[in-house]
């Protein structure tokens, strides 16, 4: 199942048609969209960049596929809206410094690329972007528009998450053996396309995501990976995109079973679903990083009584989390009998669980007994 | 009319030879003493020696003594009486005591302005030639040292005053000295021009002659001053002058009733006015001479007697119009002359312009005219003191002992050889005419011993009044016939008058009565009366049926003549019947009306015809007097039985309202007089002609409004009609209950069809034209029971041969007084000249030493008169500099200069500012200001040719009376009865409300004033509020109006936006109010501590930096300029939440922006917090009726803002679009070849597409985007630095230098300082 394939169904999906975008593509593409707004201009229309919508009005789940898709919703943004001018201005301005970076041919992290694009506007106090949380949602917006990721557009986003195992890969020409990479482990880059990252010798026969690192270094602390032949990974919380894509090229490429642990609240189970079907945000991207063979190995909201965890190790849930939980319910890639028994006895219970409350049971009890357990038994949801 | 009995100063007068009394010509001209010496040269005069030992005449001089003192009171008491109040401590507290006499002459004059006569005619006290007057003003020493004494208290009193209350003045500082002057010539020149009914025209000059010296001239249209009184209006101190105005009169032949030295009479304006004034002379104060009118208070409608203050006469300008109304009263009036008409609208009466009545309006005419001074006896003696006669054999007998005593030590004995050469001794007394008459002396004490004068030496004697208790003695056929000097007023008098009116003649030594030979009963009637008089009468009979009855005696042949007029043809009523009181006139009329009335019964009319025209003028005016109009007809002309046409007149009185009348002329019953019924016109709500008079009767009103379908359903609908409150809701029942009875569907459909009612649910609720109905209910009731009447115009008539003068007469407080034949109500006003102008006269002397220049014109092709004065200090007289005839290009208007020291500074409470107050508050004045060092000259043109309405005097209202003021005006009350005095002294007091009023006070209808006991008048002044009284009307304010308001504004103040609310008038303490408020605000407004330079405030944000706003204060229409704090404008504006409309406003202060805020509060009594006249005090209703007019203002102004928040909006789109055009054509161009320039172009038209704006706009725009936008960063410096350069101005002539192309509107002019702020909007928006 790549995504070249998946793309060939009815989905008319923005990444799907915009595979392999080189350099020279994404400027001609850059190119065409300003031509476009020039023309507008000319023929005194308003002037306006129509690009996709990414809200959860616009994603659909496909239950075949089990990802998350971008529908073909659409948004104009025109000059001409007061409302809109700022960000059309700001379209435009992302745009044309993308194309200096590919035009230099370097990369540069979307921070960079905000202050690279930051200046004050004429002789105003006005700047063209206040905060980095202005360029960013600019940076996907352009993404979908011009169908090309922000790795072909030269960006990148600061590394997140360590990886150990038994794998040998190529990371920008250097093979790393994540064998010995000690206790910190290899840090996982931004972009790990194949012309970046290539895989190399693989023994490991799964991968284990991680939620947190403290958790993380647990186990790599107690050589989970080399007791269990795996690839053991974390995404510092929620997985960047860097991690995610890994990820998929991993388990599509070395075709290895994908487990996920993750604490037991919303925003665990959240995660898990992340990986598995994609994000709303990104759900442009879900062909390419979605895992939707992905596992759930923990920790579920029957482990407190299936492991007689004290309960002194629960936290209440508070209202952000009794929300998303409600929320998650009422997704369609939650419908499933398991996951609402498991959101449900979550509320029902009215706490959360972190991993690390499993440490009250000896401090590697994960590592030696809860996950042996879990995978031995085959107590995952998927 | 009037003789003098003339003596000869030095003949020798004998007793009983009076026709032998030769004429000479006046001694009265010489000092006594000297006709005394001249009278007997060669001859000793002696003392007389019997039969009391003689003395030097000392009753003379004691009496001329006390003249003196009470002269100097009544002198003091006058100049007391013009001057305000600040100056009675200074006036002499106690008239020295007069110095006792032995034979004073009579204790009591009629009028204090008989004492000067009584020097030169010590006794006489009816009778006064010019001459007299004149005479006695010049002669003796001492008198003109006491006049000296009481001038000069008056001097030192009013430089005092000016010296230690210039601060009160105005005067205090050089800055507000000038001020002040400026203030006080405009407001003069407004008024006089606004009274005059002239569209003010004034100019103001300040010339700088040196530092701190300036020539305030000011120059205005007005109908200028007559040339007499140009000294004393700016030459004198506190003169209260008035200006005449231009629009009045009466023709000269048009009768006026006036009552003068007690005695009412009837006569054309002319002669009154005529011999007051001198020739050329437009106008006299007469208020000495005690002239009173029947006039009627504009409040109550009550007529009463008041006093005449001026005379006028002028020529005639304008069209004289004969009005003539139903029941054939007709008044000839100049085009201009108001008249008055019954406004049924407001129900308040209105004073309007002849030549604006058309047959078929409504005038009032008079209905009940008050009562005249009271005459209850009367001196037959002082009647006939005037009437040359000669009647020997009637004596005057039984003379008070003490009389001729007094006479016996005045005689002078003289002694002188009779033609037989015997040596006779005389006894000499001086004459009134100070003639000197000798009596032999067996004659003279036979006088004496019997109490007994010939009738010829007591009038030569003038000692009538002194003769009141004796008896007049006469012989007819050698029977001595005695009659009372005294005649009481009886009702048989009265009757007897009536019937000699009627029926009688004079003939000689006799008159006689011409009776029907049926008419027993009046025969026995006046035998009876003539009787009791003691005169002895005859009757005979005449042709077969008529009978004669003669009565001889007394002087009845003299008397009644006198009284009654001689001849059918110049029939009179006697002037005492006037003054004999309602009940007697009344038996005067029975007696009138037996004799000469005709009763119609069928018509239920009471006729009266005569030959006399002036009997029917007479007649009518005595009908007024009860309370009744009659209807005039005449002439009518009838072939007789006389050789030629007769000619006649005729009066009719009607119905039920003539009072009691004896015989057959008695009562006509069941019909009411036509003139208590009210016209249809009254009532706005009356439905149709059905009827057009209807009386004052709540069924009656029903029915004219179109309620009540009979006589029945009337009350039933009155008594719905009458409780009905509006909005209120009333089922079935509660109507039943309000109507007394069964209520059918019939007639509550009637009250919905009539719009009284509409139906509600299952019942009804009332509509305001319920409330309407008891308004006019109430009115009618008013009306019914006030003094006056309306009359129908039946023709307005323009007269050709109108005559040269037209004349008029001043009433202060009423302005109206009756004339024409058949009097109608007339009106008439005038003017007050402040005393400021001669104040800043007496300023500018004192500071500079130069006089005032005035040159004034009255009229076209009249001379402009050029005067220099100067005020003599010590006399508070004007000293005449210069007075010289120039010639001006003007047609009328007055010019002022005085020179006097000040500072001129611009800014705040200067001249400038107060001029433009002026200007807003006077909108239909044209002000012209000429600033001192070379600055431009300012020009005001009219906003309006509309005059503001004329303001009508009222008297306080009851409601809110405070008790001391409520003691104060019962004290100072000319009215005997409480009753009386309520009426007379508060406004919207008719005698029902009196009458509740003491009800409810538990006091006497009947209490009189002066019996009031403090807490008497404390349970009046808590029975007021609970007596239902009808609000006062407001026509005494005059508000600048709503849209006049406005305009005044935006002629003076460049805004963005106006706006201005007029509240209804309203009652603080029984005094009317009525507030406005006026707003200007944006556009190049400075707001109040800023400078006048380039500052264009419009930003919203903005606004809070620009401090307060201004705020102008305005009291009928003056503005007050300080003590802005303690004011109740001030109070008002703070306690108001201006947040709520979009300005921003600290806690407890004025709220800010560039807004100008004019509260104009116009009241008939401003309520100031002190005597300098700048603050007007915290009275709730004020506060409360300023705070609604500054929130419906504040309203507008917040729907303003919106809108212009809206319009911004707009704006800021476009700024925004264009601020990122320039980064887009950047990226644009980076990212595909592009020409970038028409890349720029095409995205500015596009822009300009977009938000709808000019080609130069957009281009302007982008031209300046940079510079806006640099502007937005250094807003805040730019308005600290114009706070800082704050250079106050005139802000009238405020362009500024950015906008001086003047080709953009003001609305667009803001949009550069729009865009910047706008930017800075879009940051913190997005921020």
């Amino acid at each position: 199942m790549t995504a070249r394939t998946k793309a060939k169904s009815k989905s008319k999906s923005v990444a799907a048609r915009t595979r392999g975008g080189s350099p020279e593509q994404v400027i001609s593409r850059l190119a065409s969209l300003a031509a476009k707004a020039v023309q507008e201009i000319t023929a005194q229309k308003n002037p306006s960049v129509s690009i996709p919508v990414r809200t959860l009005a616009n994603v659909t789940y496909d239950p075949k596929k089990s990802i998350i898709e971008l529908g073909d919703q659409r948004q104009s943004r025109a000059l001409f809206n007061v409302g809109q001018a700022r960000k059309f201005m700001q379209t435009f301005l992302i745009a044309s410094a993308c194309k200096d970076l590919l035009d230099a041919r370097k990369t540069t992290s979307i921070r960079d690329l905000y202050y690279i694009t930051k200046h004050t506007i004429g002789d105003t106090r006005q700047n063209t972007f206040e905060e980095q949380e202005e360029s960013d949602p600019i940076i996907e917006d352009l993404e979908v528009t011009i169908d090309s990721l922000r790795e072909e557009m030269n960006l990148f986003a600061s590394n997140r998450g360590a990886m150990v195992g038994d794998l040998t890969l190529v990371d920008s020409g250097d093979t790393i053996d994540l064998r010995r990479m000690g206790s910190g482990g290899w840090s996982v880059p931004s972009i790990v396309e194949d012309h970046v990252v290539q895989f190399g010798k693989c023994e490991a026969e799964m991968i284990l995501l991680v939620e947190k690192d403290a958790v993380w270094r647990r186990l790599n602390e107690d050589k989970f990976w080399k007791k269990y032949k795996a690839i053991l990974l974390h995404g510092q919380g929620m997985a960047s995109r860097g991690v995610r894509r890994l990820l998929y090229r991993m388990v599509n490429e070395l075709k290895l079973p994908l487990y996920v642990l993750v604490d037991n609240d919303p925003w665990g189970f959240y995660i898990y679903s992340v990986v598995k079907q994609g994000s709303i945000n990104l759900a442009y991207e879900s062909v390419r990083m979605a895992v939707p063979s992905a596992r759930f190995v923990g920790l579920s909201s029957f482990d407190a009584e299936k492991y007689a965890l004290p309960s002194n190790v629960s936290i209440r849930l508070d209202e952000t989390d009794e929300r998303r939980a409600k929320q998650m319910l009422a997704y369609p890639w939650f419908e499933r009998k398991e996951w609402q028994r498991e959101l449900q006895h979550m509320m029902k219970l009215g706490v959360k669980l972190e991993l690390e409350a499993l440490s009250s049971k000896g401090i590697s009890f994960i590592s030696e007994e809860y996950l042996p357990r879990k995978l031995r038994n085959k107590e995952w949801l998927a | 009319m009037t003789i003098r009995i003339r003596r000869a100063s030095g003949a020798p007068v004998i007793l009983g030879n009076d026709a032998a009394e030769p004429a000479s010509k006046r001694s009265a001209t010489k000092p006594p003493a000297q006709s005394a010496r001249k009278a007997k040269p060669g001859k000793t005069a002696t003392t007389a020696k019997l039969p009391a030992p003689a003395r030097k005449a000392p009753g003379r001089a004691g009496a001329r003594a006390k003249q003196l003192g009470s002269d100097r009171v009544a002198g003091s008491k006058r100049a007391r009486g013009k001057q305000p109040e600040l100056f009675a401590g200074e006036a002499p507290k106690t008239p020295p005591a007069p110095p006792k006499a032995e034979f004073a002459p009579e204790p009591k004059k009629k009028t204090p302005r008989r004492k000067k006569t009584a020097e030169a005619v010590p006794a006489e006290p009816t009778l006064l030639t010019d001459e007299a007057t004149s005479e006695a003003r010049s002669t003796p020493r001492r008198r003109a040292t006491a006049e000296s004494m009481a001038h000069k208290q008056r001097d030192i009193s009013v430089s005092e005053f000016f010296m230690k209350n210039r601060h009160l003045l105005g005067f205090d500082s050089p800055a507000r000295a000038l001020l002040t002057t400026v203030k006080e010539a405009i407001d003069n020149s407004l008024d006089a021009a606004e009274e005059a009914g002239i569209l003010p025209s004034v100019a103001v000059e300040l010339v700088e002659l040196a530092e701190d010296r300036f020539r305030v001239v000011i120059e205005d249209n007005g109908p200028g001053i007559v040339k007499a009184q140009i000294p004393k209006v700016f030459g004198k101190l506190l003169y209260g002058s008035k200006f005449h105005r231009l629009r009045q009169s009466l023709t000269s032949d048009q009768p006026v009733l006036v009552e003068r030295s007690g005695r009412v009479e009837r006569l054309p304006i002319a002669a009154l006015v005529d011999p007051l004034l001198a020739s050329g002379e437009e106008e006299a104060n007469v208020a000495h001479l005690r002239l009173r009118v029947p006039a009627f208070d504009p409040e109550s409608w009550s007529y009463g007697w008041r006093p005449v203050s001026h005379v006028i006469r002028h020529p005639r300008a304008n069209e004289v119009l004969e009005i003539e109304t139903e029941r054939g009263k007709r008044v000839r009036v100049t085009g201009c002359h108001s008249l008055f008409r019954f406004d049924a609208e407001t129900g308040c009466v209105r004073a309007v312009e002849a030549r604006s009545l058309a047959p078929g309006d409504h005038v009032i005419a008079p209905r009940n005219l008050g009562e005249p001074a009271r005459v209850r006896a009367i001196n037959v003696l002082k009647e006939l003191a005037s009437v040359e006669m000669h009647r020997p054999g009637v004596f005057v007998c039984e003379l008070p002992p003490a009389l001729m005593q007094r006479l016996h030590e005045q005689t002078e004995i003289v002694r002188r050889r009779d033609p037989n050469e015997r040596q006779r001794r005389y006894f000499a007394l001086r004459a009134r005419d100070e003639a000197r008459i000798e009596m032999l002396d067996d004659s003279w004490f036979q006088y004496v011993q019997r109490g007994i004068l010939p009738l010829s030496l007591v009038r030569r004697l003038g000692i009538e009044a002194e003769c009141e208790n004796a008896r007049l003695r006469s012989y007819h056929h050698g029977d001595a016939l005695e009659t009372p000097v005294r005649w009481d007023l009886t009702p048989a008098l009265m009757r007897f008058l009536g019937l000699y009116v009627a029926e009688g003649h004079a003939d000689r030594r006799q008159i006689a009565f011409t009776f029907g030979s049926h008419e027993n009963d009046l025969v026995e009637e006046v035998t009876r009366t003539a009787t009791s008089l003691g005169f002895t009468t005859t009757t005979e009979p005449r042709d077969k049926n008529a009978v004669r009855v003669k009565v001889f005696g007394g002087l009845l042949d003299e008397l009644l003549p006198l009284w009654c007029g001689a001849g059918a043809k110049n029939k009179r009523v006697p002037w005492i019947v006037f003054h004999a009181g309602r009940e007697l006139r009344q038996h005067f009329l029975d007696g009138l009306y037996r004799g000469d009335g005709h009763r119609v019964p069928t018509r239920r009319v009471l006729m009266l015809g005569s030959a006399s025209r002036e009997l029917i003028a007479d007649v009518e005016f005595l009908w007024l007097l009860q309370g009744v109009v009659g209807a005039r007809a005449g002439p009518i002309t009838f072939q007789g039985l006389g050789r030629g046409p007769s000619v006649a007149w005729r009066i009719d009185v009607h119905g039920d309202d003539v009072p009691v009348l004896q015989g057959d002329h008695a009562p006509l019953r069941a019909a009411e007089n036509r003139y208590r019924m009210l016209p249809a016109a009254t009532l706005t709500l009356a439905t149709g002609p059905a009827s057009d008079r209807f009386p004052a009767h709540p069924q009656a009103i029903a029915r004219a409004v179109g309620a009540g379908l009979g006589p029945a359903r009337a009350g039933k609908s009155v008594g719905i009609l009458t409780a009905l409150r509006t909005g209120a809701e009333y089922d079935m029942a509660t109507l039943e209950q309000l109507a007394g009875g069964r209520v059918t569907r019939h007639l509550s459909k009637h009250l919905v069809q009539l719009g009284f009612l509409r139906p509600s649910g299952a019942g009804y609720v009332a509509t305001p034209k319920a409330e309407r109905f008891q308004f006019e209910m109430r009115r009618a009731f008013d009306l019914a029971n006030s003094d006056l009447c309306l009359l129908k115009i039946r023709s307005v008539r323009a007269v050709e041969d109108a005559g040269e003068f037209v004349y008029d007469l001043a009433v202060p407080g009423c302005e109206n007084f009756v004339a024409g034949e058949g009097p109608l109500a007339c009106h008439n006003s005038r003017g007050q000249q402040g005393i400021g102008i001669s104040a800043a006269g007496m300023y500018g002397q004192m500071t500079t030493g130069k006089p005032i220049v005035i040159t004034s014109k009255t009229g076209k092709g009249k001379p402009a008169h050029h005067f220099e004065i100067v005020i003599d200090t010590a006399r508070n007289a004007p000293n005449v500099v210069k007075d010289e005839t120039v010639e001006w290009e003007k047609d009328h208007g007055t010019r002022v200069e005085i020179e006097l020291q000040g500072t001129y500074k611009a800014g705040r409470r200067s001249v400038d500012e107060y001029l433009e107050q002026v200007a807003i508050a006077n909108p239909h004045a044209e002000v012209t200001f000429r600033p001192p060092k070379g600055r431009a000259p300012v020009f005001v043109a009219r906003a309006t040719t509309e005059m503001p309405r004329e303001p009508l005097e009222i008297k306080p209202h009851p409601y809110g009376v405070e008790l001391g003021m409520l003691q104060k005006i019962l004290q100072d009350t000319e009215a005997k009865s409480v009753s009386a005095a309520m009426q007379t002294e508060f406004s919207r007091v008719t005698p029902k409300v009196a009458e509740e009023i003491l009800a409810k006070a538990k006091l006497s209808t009947r209490s009189r004033t002066r019996d009031l006991k403090p807490a008497d008048i404390e349970r009046l002044h808590k029975a007021i509020p609970e007596v239902k009284i009808f609000a006062p009307p407001s026509a005494c304010v005059v508000p600048i109006g709503e849209d006049l308001l406005r305009k005044g504004l935006e002629r003076e103040i460049k805004a963005e936006f106006y706006t201005s609310t007029t509240r209804p008038p309203a009652v603080y303490r029984g005094n009317p109010f009525q507030i406005e408020v006026g707003l200007a605000y944006g556009g190049s407004l400075r707001s109040a501590d800023e400078g006048d330079g380039d500052v264009h405030a419009t930003g919203k944000e903005t606004d809070a930096q620009q401090g307060p706003i201004t705020l102008l204060r305005l009291a009928n229409r003056v503005p007050l300029q300080y003590q802005q704090s303690s004011c109740a404008v001030f109070k008002s504006v703070v306690d108001t939440n201006w947040r709520g409309y979009g300005l921003a406003q600290p806690r407890g202060s004025l709220p800010q922006g560039p807004m100008v805020l004019i509260v104009h509060i116009a009241s008939v009594w401003v309520p100031f917090t002190s005597e300098s006249k700048e603050a007007v005090a915290h009275y709730d209703e004020i506060l409360k009726e300023m705070q609604l007019a500054l929130q419906d203002c504040g309203r507008k102004l917040g729907g303003f803002l919106r809108r212009r928040e809206a319009e911004r909006h707009e704006l800021r789109r476009r700024s925004i679009f264009e601020m990122y055009i320039g980064e887009l054509v950047e990226s644009l161009g980076k990212l595909t070849p592009v020409d970038r320039a028409k890349l720029q172009r095409d995205l500015a038209m596009l822009a300009r597409k977009h938000t709808g704006d000019s080609d130069e706009d957009v281009a302007a725009m982008l031209a300046t985007t940079k510079r806006v936008a640099k502007r937005g960063e250094e807003l805040d410096e730019d308005e600290r630095n114009a706070d800082v350069e704050a250079a106050p101005s005139t802000r009238g002539k405020r362009a500024t230098p950015s906008r001086a192309d003047g080709k953009q509107p003001a609305g667009k002019r803001s949009s550069k300082r729009g865009a910047a702020n706008t930017q800075l909007d879009l940051l913190d928006e997005e921020a």
